[in-house]
């Protein structure tokens, strides 16, 4: 490429990347500012940096400073959440995966389309249900019933990412085990999983993003601090702060920080994860 | 590799189950409610419930906040299911009809006592009686006042605060001219129930207006005094520009603030005893400065207002509703609202607490606050009242923003209220 | 080791596949199956002396005629389109863009996935914050600029709400297309440019012949699944303009949402869930045949 090309696709590059971190660098600053530093018109950069808001949602206990001990547990819930929902997806997920890669399922081949069916239905329409089937059970504003919405969302995505790992790998490796006496599970276990390993990152991660990130079923689904998670404590704080700026940006970044953290070390697994299965087919 | 793969997932999922499981509360000899409310005096009610606590070591109660735009819904969704987010909760007035009319709150009137009955200010009727049953004890009973600040009054060479409308858009126009403030109003007029708030606050002010429904629930807003409040409003904005059009997104908040900071004159708020907040330093850069007036009318003998009182009451299936009265009575008796008014600026809804000496010395301008007291009209409490307010809000945008015409949208703003009534009495 | 079944491969996998199927009945599709005894009936919440009543199909007629309804779906729909129309265009170009050889590809390929991964709530609070009518960023730059000789209460006026709103879901959606742009450019094989090149072909005529028809299939996945997720959309509307001003950014999601937990319609907006599910089955059956057309 010659040096005008390059010049072209710097600045093209560049642009993008505004685009694409700019609004949220701003967010960043609008963080470590002072508050008054925020509400001047016109705009300026603050001059004055801080870190207070940080300081005080991991520091104060409840009663001093009430929001914030209520976002700590709510990313607390919220943790606890993702987790189990991507153990327990990568658990059902390979299961399955595996199953339609290996066995000759006959809907095997369809699973394309119960992952589209799966992900079409929006969630406002199951909510409904939903809501009165917790309540019957009495397992409403619990974490438990959101890692099992959570999981039932997902689960078909992992699946059908996990079948997608497997088909890469070679039948006559598990044939081998099972040869060596090992059941078809076990050859599972033993072959073909840890090979895939670089799948179940993706999946797991995919799994991870998609339940930290998720709104609706949590905002009707929860109540008390039992079970709030993080996203449902954020949009309490807009409604109740709606001129702390700084202070409700400082939650924004802190409830960033995972996909931050996905972005800049572990986006190949995530990239994977979303496109294999799609160009493949 | 594979077996730490393994193990690292068993254990996962192990943990996971174990602590997602986990919040099983250990059952205490102690007996525990939840009291449900709005974060605005969080502080207050932590202190207020520790203070319980202590003297009723025997229940335990759990403080859950639920901000205001979302504690009827949710309010309602768990009585629905019987599965109530709390025993203690907070009610506004205009959500009596649609809890009581289901039986989803607790009727008390054989709770009260005749010292009760007697002390209860008119103004907080609204807000704990309903169709005559006492649903709870009044709590922040409330209503709007008009604020102006009179140091830029004066400083545009404005003697008198206005008493007419048209004497109000006079003197917002000379505070614009004079570089005083912009936008001399400062509305909560975003797509909430506080926009209706002021709507029936400047209605009650015009030539023949009164309230929003008749007694049956009639709308009456679409006529001629509905109209001509609704088009003062969109005035204000886009005619003679001394509202800003971002009030449309304001919150009260923000809205509150604006009056707070000095950039606007005139406000009506719902600040509980208003001067206890104008004239506090930490929350106010207008220190002295703002005044409770009364609010302009047609002719400026109509000032109005808008009464909102609000209550403590009971889910009527509590498991604890003798531990639920306890605290009730706590919060609200007469030594309970005396505390709300001097620790948290609450009004309360006993009249005697207003000419204790105590609170007269710390409570200031409360023979204004009685004046504008007296053209109070209150909010409706019909049980579909929330759904056709949805509504009302809606047509309300859609003049604020020029998309129809005040009298076309409060036309089919009536349309729809009959809808909503219609179906809930037994339509489909 | 000896097992004392002895399960045929098939067998294995119905196995294998029941814990997710388990979950995903359970969880969704038992669900849905009660939604429809939801949109039969009305039950009366609000007024539960009128207790439970079998309505028949009138929640669906009701559903058909509400114009609310249907101007909360051509208002998803709106989005939508040009959701999808700018997403294609503009990930195409980026995915291009990012095809070509340069230092610290991967940290931008990382950094561009960043919208797309980042919170919905989180991304709400930013553009409300920015989109802010007194202090926000959009104002002060466009006034810094000498664009606008005062800042704007954006939010305030429908058409200018509704087309942010569309630009901030834009924001967020772009690195899915251009991920999946990027991971299909690298599947053509190189050989076919070269002997292109040898022909005396252009980068336009490469592009035009050679890229753009191979990925249509891939344009198509991606065309349908943005469709699906803008007709999920909420997190924004609710955060940022509750639907207003004046309905204007009023979504389907959000529609259904105040319906059923604001209003307690719960039978209305399980029908209208109903129907909304079948414009959305229909998009996604098409884009079934077609891919299994072109596979």
């Amino acid at each position: 490429m010659n040096s005008k090309g390059k010049l072209r696709t710097s600045i093209l590059i560049l642009i993008v990347l505004i685009w694409t971190m700019g609004p949220f660098s701003w967010v960043i600053i609008s963080s470590i500012a002072p508050l008054s530093e925020l509400i001047v018109a016109p705009l300026e950069l603050p001059s004055k940096y801080t870190f207070s808001n940080y300081w005080q949602i991991f520091t104060a206990s409840p009663g001093v400073s009430h929001i914030s001990y209520q976002f700590r547990v709510s990313l607390f819930n919220s943790l606890i959440v993702a987790l189990a929902v991507t153990a327990v997806c990568l658990l059902a997920g390979s299961f399955a995966g595996y199953g339609c890669a290996r066995c000759d399922l006959p809907f095997a081949n369809s699973l394309i389309f119960i992952v589209l069916l799966v992900q079409m239905v929006p969630p406002v329409v199951v909510i409904i249900p939903l809501f009165r089937i917790f309540q019957m059970l009495g397992l409403l504003d619990t974490r438990i019933c959101l890692i099992l919405v959570y999981s039932a969302f997902n689960v078909a995505l992992v699946s059908w990412i996990m079948r997608g790992f497997f088909e890469s790998v070679p039948e006559q490796l598990e044939e081998a085990a099972m040869i060596d006496g090992c059941t078809r599970v076990g050859a599972m276990f033993r072959v073909i999983m840890p090979l895939s390993a670089p799948g179940l990152f993706s999946a797991g991660i995919l799994a991870f993003i998609l339940s930290w990130n998720e709104f609706l079923m949590a905002l009707v689904l929860t109540n008390t601090l039992r079970s709030k998670t993080a996203p449902v404590a954020i949009s309490e704080f807009i409604a109740r702060f709606s001129l702390n700026w700084n202070m409700m940006c400082t939650v924004g970044v802190i409830a960033a920080i995972p996909p931050l953290v996905i972005c800049l070390g572990l986006q190949k697994y995530v990239i994977a994860g979303l496109t294999g299965g799609a160009v493949k087919g | 590799m594979r077996s730490k793969i393994i193990k690292l997932m068993v254990c996962v999922l192990l943990v996971g189950t174990v602590v997602a499981t986990g919040g099983f509360s250990l059952s205490l000899a102690q007996e525990r409610i939840t009291f449900a409310i709005t974060p605005t005096h969080i502080d207050f009610d932590l202190k207020e419930t520790s203070r319980f606590e202590q003297a009723y070591p025997d229940i335990k109660v759990n403080v859950v906040t639920v901000s205001y735009g979302e504690l009827f819904d949710k309010l309602s969704i768990s009585f629905s299911v019987k599965e109530p987010i709390a025993d203690v909760f907070l009610m506004d007035c205009c959500w009596l009809g649609g809890f009581a009319e289901p039986g989803w709150v607790e009727v008390v009137d054989d709770r009260i006592t005749p010292k009760m009955r007697e002390g209860l200010m008119d103004s907080a009727k609204a807000g704990v009686i309903y169709k005559g049953h006492w649903y709870g004890l009044p709590y922040a009973s409330e209503w709007q006042h008009w604020i102006y600040n009179e140091r830029m009054l004066k400083e545009a060479g404005l003697a008198n605060p206005p008493s007419t409308w048209e004497e109000f858009i006079e003197q917002s126009l000379k505070l614009k001219e004079a570089n005083i403030v912009k936008y001399a109003w400062s509305g909560w007029w975003e797509q909430t129930d506080g926009l209706t708030c002021e709507y029936l606050h400047v209605l009650t002010t015009m030539e023949g207006g009164s309230t929003l429904f008749d007694a049956e629930g009639n709308p009456l807003f679409q006529e001629s005094a509905g109209v001509e409040a609704l088009q003062l409003m969109v005035d204000m904005i886009h005619k003679y520009k001394i509202v800003s059009p971002a009030a449309l997104t304001y919150g009260i908040t923000e809205a509150d603030n604006l009056l707070l900071g000095g950039k606007a004159a005139f406000r009506i708020v719902w600040m509980g005893v208003p001067y206890l907040v104008l004239n506090n330093p930490e929350k106010s850069k207008v220190v002295g400065e703002c005044k409770i007036g009364l609010t302009p009318s047609y002719d400026g003998k109509h000032p109005g207002t808008v009464a909102g009182p609000m209550a403590l009451s009971m889910y009527s299936g509590s498991k604890h509703k003798e531990a639920a009265w306890k605290y009730l009575t706590f919060r609200c008796d007469y030594e309970g609202a005396l505390r709300a008014a001097l620790e948290a600026g609450q009004c309360p809804g006993w009249a005697k607490i207003y000419e204790d000496p105590e609170f007269q010395e710390k409570v200031p301008g409360l023979d204004m606050m009685f004046e504008t007291l007296k053209g109070a009209v209150p909010q409706p409490a019909f049980p579909w009242w929330k759904e056709a307010d949805y509504k009302l809000i809606t047509e309300f945008h859609n003049a604020l923003t020029q998309k129809k015409s005040p009298r076309q949208a409060l036309e089919d703003a009536a349309e729809k209220a009959r809808e909503v009534r219609k179906t809930w009495e037994g339509g489909k | 080791m000896s097992k004392k079944f002895y399960f045929s491969k098939r067998q294995v996998g119905y196995l294998l596949v029941l814990p997710a199927f388990a979950i995903i009945s359970g969880v969704l599709f038992f669900p849905l199956a009660y939604s429809v005894y939801l949109a039969l009936h009305n039950l009366h919440i609000t007024n539960p002396r009128l207790g439970v009543e079998y309505v028949g199909f009138y929640n669906f007629l009701y559903a058909f005629h509400d114009s609310l309804f249907w101007a909360s779906i051509i208002n998803t729909a709106y989005i939508t389109l040009i959701d999808n129309i700018a997403g294609i265009t503009v990930g195409l170009g980026i995915a291009l863009l990012l095809n070509r050889r340069f230092k610290l590809r991967g940290v931008v390929r990382g950094l561009v996935l960043f919208p797309y991964i980042l919170a919905p709530i989180v991304l709400s609070l930013m553009w409300k914050w920015i989109y802010n009518a007194d202090y926000g960023l959009l104002n002060g730059i466009l006034y810094r600029l000498g664009l606008i000789s005062e800042y704007r209460s954006w939010l305030s006026d429908p058409w200018t709400a509704m087309h942010l709103i569309i630009v901030g879901n834009f924001w967020q959606g772009l690195p899915f297309g251009v991920l999946f742009y990027l991971a299909a450019l690298q599947t053509i094989p190189k050989n076919l440019y070269e002997s292109a090149r040898i022909d005396g072909a252009t980068q336009w005529k490469e592009f035009l012949y050679i890229t753009l028809p191979l990925l249509m299939p891939i344009t198509l996945v991606i065309l349908v699944l943005k469709t699906i997720w803008t007709f999920k959309l909420f997190d924004i509307i609710y955060i940022i303009t509750k639907g207003g001003p004046a309905d204007a950014t009023r979504v389907v999601a959000y529609h259904l949402y105040l319906e059923g937990f604001a209003f307690l319609n719960l039978g209305k907006a399980a029908a209208a869930s109903h129907i909304l599910l079948g414009i959305v089955f229909v998009i996604t059956f098409v884009y079934y045949k077609f891919l299994r057309k072109s596979a």
